[in-house]
């Protein structure tokens, strides 16, 4: 119930902030570009899209929400509530990944229609908005400042973005298969590449292998950087 | 002029201390890099694999390269501007000599002085379509210019740092929405012109064939443009309260 109102309120914000006009606008950008392709690059740059931007926006966006907090010493007041830091975790987490999974579906839907089965594209991209937001979170609890997020995080990112190269077809390796974002392509390109049960139930186990991992992360980086900090001049 | 020189004095001194932000110094390295040795990497495997030449679209690329190191330094000034405004900073520069508006002529200096070296380097070194010095001297003035609209952008329009990063996402349009101008004909692509960087997309697309007029003519409206934008928002961010 709590977390309830928690995911509203944060949705709240961050419309209130202008998230989701800056998305719309992203989206339709993104729209007109997919109109303008030829129609036999349009379902390759439809996955790259929607994996390179929706699908990590939060990752991007939940700096500014942590640090802004972070600033305003939000937390001291927020942590003498009942309200538990595993629900501001998902709360957050919760209410960016819905901004990502509309931006995708609108992006899919525009180009494809009704006629596609977008279950596990749709799949792929909460799960991968779930983990990239949870690491990104993680990220930015250490972070003062919003320039020092974005360098740890674009290094961060770097590592999770190197299954693209397998997909573009540039270089590989097997390793690749450990790594969450390969599931991601795996779950996104499936709406157009139909792939056996057994893939996809790997690659579902994986990101929720990878997100439980980040999850951890981003809670021993609240503990060590916002709770212990707590009361006295701050880090 | 001294106050916003001894603010420099400090920032150099933060910069050294905080080796995080030094390496964010080299980020537009990075991008340079990558189109250096990437572009014609590409451009091999699409021509080997696809029969598609990319050197048709060497001129835009360039563009889009240029324009994008301009965009990375005038977000990192606009978000070290954000930051500093959540913190009050800026209403502590405001009390003291260096006042607001000797703040921001600092901030917005650096980023311009940042902008014309990386983006110098682009055109020298890395851009893969060839680049004459006349057209170096017609590029980086709305190049430089850049990156102090994009970080006003995010200062006089955002409240805060979370609305600064939504306005980020919206900053990039600004770099890539006019390079449609790049494939769309002569009547409706005047429509972009609004958009500085539509100005940058024009020069290149002119070349350096025998044009001397015209690519001057595109450089002074396009600087216009750029100055104008800047005034614009510069005006705005000083009527904050904030």
């Amino acid at each position: 119930m709590r977390l309830t109102a928690a995911i509203a309120y944060d949705i709240k914000l961050q419309f209130r902030h202008g998230f989701y006009y800056a998305y719309l606008v992203i989206s339709l950008f993104y729209i007109a570009l997919l109109q303008f392709l030829p129609s036999s690059a349009r379902e390759m740059a439809n996955i790259l899209l929607t994996f390179t931007d929706p699908s990590m926006l939060g990752f991007f966006f939940i700096g500014g929400l942590v640090l802004l907090e972070k600033g305003q010493d939000i937390h001291n007041t927020l942590f003498v509530t009942p309200y538990k830091p595993e629900e501001y975790i998902f709360s957050k987490t919760l209410s960016l990944t819905l901004l990502s999974a509309l931006s995708s579906y609108m992006i899919h839907v525009s180009q494809f229609g009704f006629t596609t089965k977008p279950l596990l594209l749709m799949l792929g991209v909460v799960m991968t908005s779930i983990f990239f937001t949870l690491a990104g979170m993680g990220v930015a609890f250490r972070c003062r400042s919003l320039n020092g997020f974005f360098f740890l995080s674009t290094l961060v990112a770097l590592v999770f973005v190197l299954p693209l190269s397998d997909y573009l077809q540039i270089w590989s390796t097997p390793l690749y298969h450990l790594l969450p974002t390969q599931a991601s392509l795996l779950l996104l390109r499936s709406v157009f590449e139909p792939i056996p049960p057994l893939q996809w139930i790997y690659a579902i186990l994986l990101l929720a292998g990878w997100s439980g991992l980040a999850f951890l992360w981003a809670r021993y980086s609240f503990r060590k950087f916002i709770m212990l900090q707590m009361g006295g001049d701050g880090p | 002029m001294i106050p916003a020189l001894r603010l420099l004095r400090s920032d150099l001194r933060l910069v050294r201390r905080d080796a995080m932000l030094f390496f964010y110094l080299i980020a537009p390295l990075l991008l340079i890099s990558a189109v250096w040795f990437g572009v014609p990497a590409v451009n091999d495997v699409l021509i080997s694999y696809f029969a598609f030449d990319l050197s048709e679209y060497y001129g835009l690329i360039t563009g889009a390269s240029l324009l994008l190191v301009s965009l990375i330094l005038g977000c990192m000034c606009g978000f070290m501007m954000l930051d500093e405004r959540d913190e009050y900073l800026i209403q502590y520069y405001a009390v003291t000599p260096l006042s607001r508006r000797g703040y921001l002529v600092c901030r917005l200096a650096a980023a311009v002085v940042l902008s014309v070296i990386y983006d110098a380097v682009l055109l020298l070194c890395a851009a893969p379509a060839p680049i004459s010095i006349a057209q170096l001297f017609y590029l980086l003035p709305m190049a430089a210019l850049e990156a102090p609209f994009i970080a006003l952008f995010l200062v006089a329009y955002a409240a805060n740092k979370v609305e600064g990063l939504a306005l980020t996402k919206g900053a990039g349009l600004f770099v890539a929405v006019p390079a449609a101008a790049w494939f769309i004909g002569s009547p409706l692509k005047y429509g972009f012109a609004i958009f500085p960087a539509y100005w940058v997309y024009e020069l290149l697309k002119l070349g350096h064939g025998g044009q001397p007029w015209r690519a001057l003519l595109l450089m002074l409206a396009g600087t216009g443009v750029h100055m104008l934008a800047v005034y614009v928002l510069l005006r705005r961010f000083l009527r904050r309260q904030d």
